[in-house]
């Protein structure tokens, strides 16, 4: 069962990011004029990366957080239910980190990396990446290079590329792993 | 995954609502049309609300059909009383 949460983000998300690929494509790659325009968009690109999947992390979770309101009992619970597991989520307010992440899912009842290698051991690799593209959009968004001496290194498309591919394996991973857990807990699939 | 559902109201940004919260009902401000991702394809909103002025405002995202318009001449004796 996939969420809607996922069709959105093969979707609509996806292609809101594809277009930075056109405008990629558009500056083209050779000369060195167009090298501070590539990195320019290379760096708006990482921080639509990282919005959108910040956005499909906050959807999965609301859509997580309705389907078990919906079917918790007394049904005098489920706004309570609903607001503690809304009060204060990190995916409302800062980047889908894998801190984040764990935290804001974990209110589930589930050890979520865990639960999420266990379903594949290679999102290891995914996580490392995810963590990496957000310090990297943080470089960008607060325009520290500290660590760098001052200067923003060189960012690469194919780079960006491999982050991507890395939120993908990631959101159908989530998915997966929600639907899963939510389904043995309430023995009700999400729909 | 379902369409969304059909035949509900919608709201929008900045509308007051009400709905139940426990054994009681609240009066909140909408802040944010979630969109349709919720249970069935049902659209969801992000609500503000809070118990007395002093409290720390509380926040939730509820279905259409949790909530309840609040009219203008309705919300103006709540905010007197």
């Amino acid at each position: 069962m996939t969420s809607l949460a996922l069709l959105l983000w093969q979707t609509n998300r996806s292609s809101a990011l594809a277009e930075f690929e056109e405008v990629h494509k558009l500056v083209g790659k050779s000369g060195s004029r167009t090298t501070h325009a590539r990195q320019q968009i290379n760096q708006a690109f990482v921080l639509m990366l990282s919005g959108q999947f910040q956005g499909f992390c906050r959807d999965l979770h609301s859509e997580c957080v309705d389907h078990l309101a919906g079917v918790v009992q007394p049904a005098v619970m489920r706004s309570f239910l609903r607001s503690k597991l809304l009060d204060d989520r990190k995916l409302s307010k800062g980047n889908a980190n894998p801190s984040a992440l764990g935290s804001d899912f974990g209110r589930f009842g589930l050890q979520f990396w865990d639960s999420l290698k266990a379903h594949d051991p290679k999102l290891s690799d995914h996580q490392i990446a995810l963590e990496s593209m957000n310090e990297w959009r943080n470089r960008i968004a607060h325009q520290n290079f500290e660590q760098t001496g001052g200067f923003a290194p060189l960012l690469r498309h194919s780079k960006i590329k491999e982050w991507k591919r890395s939120c993908d394996h990631l959101a159908v991973a989530i998915d997966a792993v929600m639907t899963q857990h939510l389904t043995t807990a309430t023995g009700i699939q999400p729909r | 995954m379902s369409n969304k559902a059909d035949g509900e109201t919608r709201f929008r940004v900045e509308d007051d609502v009400r709905f139940k919260f426990g054994l009681t009902k609240v009066i909140g401000k909408i802040t944010e049309d979630r969109g349709a991702i919720g249970v069935g394809g049902r659209r969801l909103y992000g609500i503000r609300f809070q118990f007395t002025p002093d409290d720390e405002a509380i926040y939730i995202e509820l279905p259409a059909v949790d909530l309840e318009m609040v009219n203008e001449t309705e919300h103006e004796v709540t905010s007197d009383s």
